[in-house]
């Protein structure tokens, strides 16, 4: 009894381990990384399925309180695309995005949240497989960091 | 878990207030055209600068919302906040000059602080 006991011990932490599946969660903007999303959907690439995409209007809509909330509430990971430096819809907002990012990432880091669960990554509308490296190394780098602060992970 | 769910509120205020927000619109004419005195700020004074005002607000948002719960000495705040006391005294003061905290009595020897409402 006290064996099996042990042994089942033993692998539900291993099962816990291997059945971790981090929850992300991903802002796009609309001009460029949305398509590019869409484009890796339609191009039938590889990806991981647990993340979920928010459409915002441009990168920079996306206000820190969204990240801090999605952390909040649990997420593990949050990805922020946008399009490259310059080629903004709205001329510079990926700027002002690339600024509050380096700020929420030394804020997150306060709470004990590793700043690599945060991540800012230029997707543009035809950058298809790009969208997809980033989410398989984003999900793979979240999986090593294990579950969030707020999800019992450390 | 408190604590830590007390740091995100602080930081959502930190990320809200005018100070940090105002740093972060004004980074492209401090390090291209300069201040009003023609200093350009060099990209690492800049994120220096922005990350020091951004751990003080926080710290100082934490001790507010401390404060905006009751009376509280700054052996209270040590003890809730875990923030070193010469700091606390420090942001006391700075937060009285602001006019968002005053002085409300003394607890034994220690003078009790209460955050001023917000208008």
């Amino acid at each position: 009894m006290s064996t099996d006991a042990t042994h089942n011990s033993s692998s539900t932490a291993g099962e816990i381990e291997k059945a971790f599946d981090p929850k992300l969660l991903v802002f796009c903007c609309n001009w460029c990384s949305y398509a590019g999303a869409d484009l890796a959907g339609v191009s039938r690439l590889q990806m991981p399925p647990n993340f979920r995409v928010i459409r915002v209007m441009c990168s920079a809509r996306v206000d820190p309180e969204f990240v801090l909330r999605a952390f909040e509430r649990g997420a593990d990971g949050v990805l922020v695309a946008g399009c490259h430096p310059a080629d903004c819809h709205y001329i510079g907002g990926n700027y002002r995005t690339r600024r509050r990012i380096a700020l929420l990432k030394m804020l997150i880091q306060q709470f004990g949240f590793d700043p690599d669960r945060l991540k800012l990554e230029w997707v543009s509308a035809g950058e298809g497989e790009k969208f997809q490296k980033t989410i398989v190394d984003f999900t793979n780098t979240v999986k090593e960091l294990g579950p969030s602060p707020y999800r019992g992970g450390v | 878990m408190a604590h830590r769910e007390a740091k995100i509120r602080a930081a959502l205020r930190t990320v809200d207030g005018e100070r940090v927000r105002w740093l972060l619109g004004k980074k492209g004419s401090l390090t291209t055209t300069g201040n009003v005195f023609g200093e350009i700020v060099s990209e690492q004074r800049y994120d220096v600068v922005v990350q020091k005002a951004a751990s003080v607000e926080l710290e100082r948002n934490l001790i507010l919302q401390e404060m905006e719960a009751g009376p509280r000495t700054i052996h209270e705040l040590h003890e809730t906040t875990n923030i070193p006391k010469t700091e606390l005294v420090k942001h006391i003061i700075a937060l009285k000059k602001w006019r968002l905290v005053e002085q409300v009595g003394m607890k034994g020897q220690s003078p009790q602080y209460v955050a001023v409402p917000r208008k």
